[in-house]
């Protein structure tokens, strides 16, 4: 029964996938056309490749202690004092994203469905979704996510092909009116969005690794690139910039405009299954994280224990952190520095200093 | 289990005595007398009316022919102990006592009345062979041995039950099936603490990966051709004697939608009906929540003129949505089960007065909206386009799981219930295969012939899913 | 034991789930609003119509769109608070993610549509989809007609937006459309028309509802109403015409014209700056025309005839998108979003002519080439 526990090259993929594009494709396109208008798909690009960079340095990290995770690299790495303090940081950090992504998954529907249903049933809905795939182990969640991974995908491209009539591709135009560097303002944020791929630095020695795994695991940001790639220029070829920069989830009204043979209209349901099903893989992710973090730095022997109280204490950290979706939206745009640091800076430096210590013949990036 | 192991005597009337004994007394054991060529005194023991007649008379008369250099049986056939010769008398065969040297031998002169080979009831064809199992463990050994006449066909017998000794037994097809499933079969079929086995669903609860579950994990028909077309996938079959359904296992989700009948169409038919099968299998699961979450909470995602309609046949109706819903599903549950026992005289009658009362009459008293009916009806036809299997049932129930989640949060409930239910499936294995089968994790090679069905032409590779060993079939030529 | 806490745990939870569910409404509870109407109301606010469907009683069947209906009115600072208040006045809550249409009286755009555009969007029922009409006088009135076949009117003012694919005279327009051209500033906005007819026989009938032209904005200000012919040559230069009705007088003869049926138009326009500022619009129209009506005289119909009608019905159509030229230029609404199009094509230029652009409008110089072909003149049976 003690077997480990492995997820395949294609489950990680759709991890990936799923936790960078599912819920950020909804309402990414206003904040990215805030910072670069009607250059926004140029920022996404530089946003792909520097989420290309970031994971690149997990990649290699693992390359370095393929039975390792983050934790245990930090300790190892920094010695039993600095490096149990970074490990403890990043239990934190693991607790503090998951709180995030619980609270942006109820202010979805407050704001777009219903807001007579208080936020705190969603919240529970979510950290008990959450809670019973942890339960049930990786491998379990890992399955679900390639189902999840092919709704997502073909949702998203199906509606952005059901409105290909309504498009105004004249509405990109002018090219990059006020130069290379002026989009590039935003870089920041959605360097984050791409970074919540951090997750994985836990779970890579969990992965039956084979020669293409560094290959997937691009394959997976690219894949997320194009998305984000493909909902900002629908929403800006399909609105305008200044307008989609209005909306707060632009996907919704996107969706709002299909109309298919000439009466079938109100299609919103599709976006809440997405919403739903990919917050759930997230929520799952982030708190599987949170658990192994904690279970490894306390060196737990029963960690299901804590489960039920982690759950709950993520549940009243989601609820009581900001009092809206404002302080959320500045949050992520002003403060962003703080989410790059855990998700960038240091794994980075973690790895020079691993590679200068010696470890591992090869510390290059990539396949 | 300890058991006596009670010699056989010179004397043969002791014998007898022990047999007796351990036959309970009962009075339809009989003996007969005979004599050998050489003149020894020999007893035949047997089971009146466990026996076919003429068997046993060919072998009352060939028993005066016998002597020592004749005997027809092998030291095999030489039984040690008296218990085995009650057992061999329990199980239909007759047992001959002899005194000098002291031993017995068992000679199967089996006879019993049984039903013979009629089609299947719970799975018809259209196009298919129509002979099903019957209740006698050799007839059905026998069927697939017809249906497949191949010597790699491997039986092992085996005796389950304390009290019963029922025969049960494990075919799989040497060099397809993994040993080590068959290995992991064996040793729970070991593990299995009971008195008797009644049927295969007690097998199938022993045996299964997972009691707790109301999912499926084996799979039982009635079919030969089910069975040798399970077989050459590298699953393992358990015959047991006594009832008509043989268990088949690994068994995965997606099984549940297919049929055996998708191979005798082509290609085309084939997938569109499994196709249509999964969509029905959706529908019956998530309709009436999906009814009363829009009815109830989301009443901006309904067309117009749809709503309207709607709103109009509601008006009347005093009890909110859920309730309605929960109200009918129940009226079909009960409809349905009182049709499955009913005796056929009545079965028209029935079915009148439940079309009447459940739809018109009480659409017209206003208790139920004609949208609720046709909701539920269309739910219930749905559930029987899926075989007969207890998916079926399994779905049913989750129907009522859904409709409540839906009745609290609406769509989220819903779709938070299937990511729960997901999950769930995704963590339960059958014998080692994930039981979610090829579409989590993702095999598209295996998903084409589990959600549609491939041409037999293309079918190259074994499916991997039951953890075949030889992955190729044979194309001509050594692979 | 265990296995009766368990039970007891999840009894508790569905109990507790069951005691508290809030957010959901039955049908039975609510309204359906199918169409709004807004008129400006005292000091200021707006007073708010809500058209809602009656439903059938329940021994009948149900008639879906074809029921009756009746109208709900409040008033209140603004467009929100009107919508609350008129829960007063109703028994039941009212539903407003179904309204189809939305009626604008011109008064309220006298006040600056910018408020009520805002109001608009930040009204999260109303859907993007939601079709807008403006009319002169009361929206009331709109919302009351009952138009044969129809008689919930966000019905009737649905079939008439469509009805512009034939005749060209109006064009369906969304709360997005209006809030995408206001808030790009790509163009400025256009609201059709509608009218309602009074009933010629007197006293209680059917009325009848017309839609014939817009109304054009300049910015946040109304601009002026466009009549028929200016509506049409609108839509032909915007590329936006799917078919209409032209007519050449008969020469001489007076009273009579020879009809031809369009049903084809391509426009496309271009735009170039001069190194002085004044921007030139150049139009190209291609449309295909069939001849269906009886000819000025009774001759056989030869090329050199149809020639001469193709010559001159590019005079009449250029006539028809020069009447709109004039009329924009007049009141300085950019319709067809000419300073966009300089912004894509030269956008540092633009730059200099951003903020002087209401007055740069009118000096534009606007010239028409129409290529009319007419395709068949003979009878088909």
């Amino acid at each position: 029964m003690e077997r480990q526990v492995t997820i395949s090259n294609f489950q990680l993929m759709s991890l990936i996938v799923i936790s960078t594009i599912g819920a950020s494709s909804l309402y990414a396109p206003a904040a990215l056309v805030g910072y670069a208008e009607r250059n926004s798909w140029y920022l996404v690009i530089a946003g792909g490749l520097a989420g290309i960079l970031n994971i690149s340095v997990f990649l290699a990290l693992n390359r370095m202690y393929p039975d390792k995770n983050l934790i245990r690299i930090c300790k190892h790495v920094l010695g039993p004092w600095v490096g149990g303090l970074l490990a403890f940081a990043f239990v934190c950090y693991f607790l503090d994203i998951t709180s995030w992504v619980l609270r942006e998954f109820a202010h979805f529907f407050i704001i777009a469905l219903n807001p007579i249903i208080p936020q705190s049933w969603y919240l529970a809905v979510g950290i008990i979704m959450g809670a019973y795939a942890v339960s049930r182990g990786l491998e379990a969640f890992s399955r679900v996510s390639e189902i999840v991974l092919f709704v997502i995908v073909s949702a998203f491209l199906g509606i952005y092909v059901v409105l290909i009539s309504q498009y105004h591709p004249e509405y990109l135009l002018p090219v990059l009116e006020n130069g290379w560097l002026e989009p590039l303002s935003g870089i920041i944020p959605v360097a984050t969005w791409l970074g919540d791929l951090m997750f994985i630095s836990m779970m890579l020695n969990h992965v039956r690794r084979t020669k293409k795994t560094a290959a997937f695991a691009v394959g997976a940001v690219t894949i997320t690139t194009l998305l984000l790639l493909l909902s900002v220029l629908s929403c800006t070829m399909m609105f305008g910039a200044k307008t989609t920069a209005t909306f707060t989830y632009p996907s919704v009204s996107l969706i709002q405009n299909i109309r298919l043979f000439r009466y079938i209209e109100r299609f919103d349901a599709a976006l809440v299954a997405v919403w739903v099903m990919s917050s759930f893989i997230k929520i799952s992710v982030y708190l599987w994280a949170t658990l192994q973090g904690l279970a490894e730095f306390m060196k737990l022997e029963k960690p299901r224990l804590f489960l039920v109280p982690l759950s709950a204490g993520i549940y009243v950290c989601a609820k009581f952190k900001i009092w809206g979706l404002i302080e959320l939206g500045t949050f992520y745009e002003r403060q962003a520095w703080f989410f790059y640091l855990f998700q960038f800076v240091i794994p980075v430096v973690v790895l020079s200093i691993a590679w200068l210590r010696g470890d591992g013949q090869k510390a290059e990036v990539g396949a | 289990m300890n058991r006596g192991q009670t010699e056989f005597r010179e004397d043969l009337a002791v014998n007898v005595g022990v047999l007796k004994e351990l036959m309970q007394h009962s009075d339809d054991l009989v003996f007969i007398d005979r004599e050998l060529s050489s003149g020894e005194p020999i007893k035949i023991a047997y089971v009146h009316g466990l026996t076919d007649d003429r068997k046993l008379e060919y072998l009352l008369a060939k028993a005066k022919e016998f002597g020592d250099s004749d005997f027809p049986f092998g030291s095999d056939d030489r039984l040690s102990t008296a218990e085995q010769a009650a057992d061999c008398l329990a199980a239909g065969q007759a047992v001959l006592l002899f005194s000098d040297p002291p031993g017995a031998a068992a000679i199967d002169v089996l006879g019993v009345q049984l039903r013979g080979v009629e089609e299947p009831s719970s799975e018809s064809t259209v196009k298919g062979p129509r002979s099903g199992f019957t209740e006698s463990l050799t007839n059905n050994l026998a069927l697939v041995r017809y249906f497949c006449p191949s010597p790699q066909l491997k039986v092992e017998h085996r005796k389950i039950g304390r009290l019963s000794r029922t025969n049960i037994a494990v075919l799989s097809v040497a060099g397809v099936a993994n040993p080590r499933i068959l290995e992991e079969l064996h040793r729970r079929l070991d593990e299995i603490m009971t008195d008797f086995l009644l049927g295969s669903t007690t097998i199938e609860e022993w045996i299964a990966d997972n009691r707790g579950t109301m999912f499926p994990l084996l799979e039982s028909t009635e079919r030969p051709d089910r069975v040798v077309g399970a077989l050459m996938d590298g699953r393992i079959a358990v015959i047991v004697q006594g009832t008509p359904f043989v268990v088949l296992l690994p068994f995965v989700f997606l099984q549940a939608f297919q049929v055996g009948e998708d191979y005798s169409w082509n290609y085309y038919i084939g997938s569109m009906l499994r196709l249509l099968r999964i969509f029905c299998g959706l529908i019956g699961m998530l309709l009436p929540a999906f009814y009363v979450a829009t009815v109830t909470f989301h009443h901006e995602l309904v067309p117009t003129a749809l709503l309207q309609s709607i709103a109009a046949a509601k008006e009347p109706v005093p009890f909110p949505a859920v309730v309605e819903s929960f109200a009918m599903m129940f009226a079909f549950e009960i409809m349905r089960e009182a049709g499955v026992r009913m005796p056929k005289q009545i079965g028209q009658a029935v079915s009148i007065v439940g079309a009447l009362i459940l739809g018109q009459a009480a659409v017209e008293a206003g208790i139920v909206s004609p949208i609720m009916v046709i909701v539920a009806a269309l739910t219930g036809i749905c559930t029987f386009t899926l075989p007969p299997t207890a998916m079926n049932y399994a779905l049913r129930l989750l129907q009522f799981g859904m409709t409540f989640l839906a009745s609290i949060l609406g769509y989220v409930g819903v779709v938070a219930g299937i990511v729960v239910l997901l999950t769930y499936l995704a963590s339960l294995r059958s014998f080692g295969v994930p039981y979610l089968g090829p579409a989590a994790p993702f095999n598209a090679l295996e998903l084409t012939d589990v959600v549609i069905r491939r041409p037999a032409t293309w079918n190259v590779k074994r499916p991997a899913l039951f953890r075949a060993i030889n992955p190729y079939r044979f194309r001509g030529g050594d692979k | 034991m265990r296995g009766a806490g368990r039970l007891a745990r999840v009894l508790t939870a569905l109990a507790l789930l069951c005691s508290g569910c809030k957010g959901n409404l039955e049908l039975n509870e609510l309204h359906i609003v199918h169409s709004v109407g807004l008129d400006p109301g005292k000091n200021g606010g707006v007073k708010l119509y809500a058209e809602v469907a009656k439903l059938a009683s329940g021994q009948q069947q149900p008639k879906g769109m074809q029921n009756r209906t009746f109208i709900l009115t409040s008033e209140g600072s603004n467009l929100f608070e009107a919508a609350r208040l008129m829960r007063v006045k109703s028994d039941r809550t009212l539903l407003w993610g179904q309204t189809t249409a939305i009626v604008i009286s011109k008064d309220i755009a006298l006040q600056g549509m910018e408020r009520q555009i805002e109001t608009f969007r930040r009204f999260r029922q109303f859907r993007n989809t939601t079709l807008v009409y403006m009319v002169d006088g009361s929206s009331a009135e709109v919302l009351k007609a009952e138009m044969p076949n129809a008689s919930i009117s966000a019905q009737a003012l649905r079939g008439l937006a469509e009805g512009g694919e034939s005749t060209a005279l109006t064009d369906p327009t969304s709360l997005l459309d209006i809030y995408k051209d206001w808030n790009n500033g790509f163009r400025d906005i256009k609201i059709p028309s509608i009218k309602v007819l009074k009933d010629r026989n007197g006293g209680k009938g059917e009325k009848l509802l017309k839609a014939v032209g817009f109304f054009a904005f300049r910015g946040n200000r109304l601009a002026g109403f466009m009549p028929a012919r200016v509506s049409k040559g609108y839509l032909r230069a915007a590329d936006r015409l799917k078919g209409s009705s032209e007519k050449l007088a008969c020469p001489g003869e007076s009273g009579t014209s020879i009809a031809f049926e369009n049903t084809k138009n391509d426009s496309r326009i271009s735009v170039s700056v001069s190194d002085s500022g004044i921007p030139s619009v150049r139009i190209e129209v291609d449309a295909d025309l069939n001849l269906v009506g009886a000819t000025c005289e009774d001759v056989t119909v030869t090329p050199e005839l149809i020639a001469g009608w193709e010559k001159r019905l590019n005079e009449e159509i250029a006539g028809q998108i020069e009447d709109f030229f004039s009329f924009s230029k007049r009141h300085k609404t950019d319709l067809l979003g000419i300073g966009e199009r300089i912004h894509r094509k030269r956008p540092k230029q633009w730059k200099q002519m951003k903020d002087d652009w209401a007055e740069i409008y009118p000096t534009c110089r606007f010239s028409v080439i129409v290529h009319t072909r007419i395709d068949h003149t003979t009878f088909t049976v």
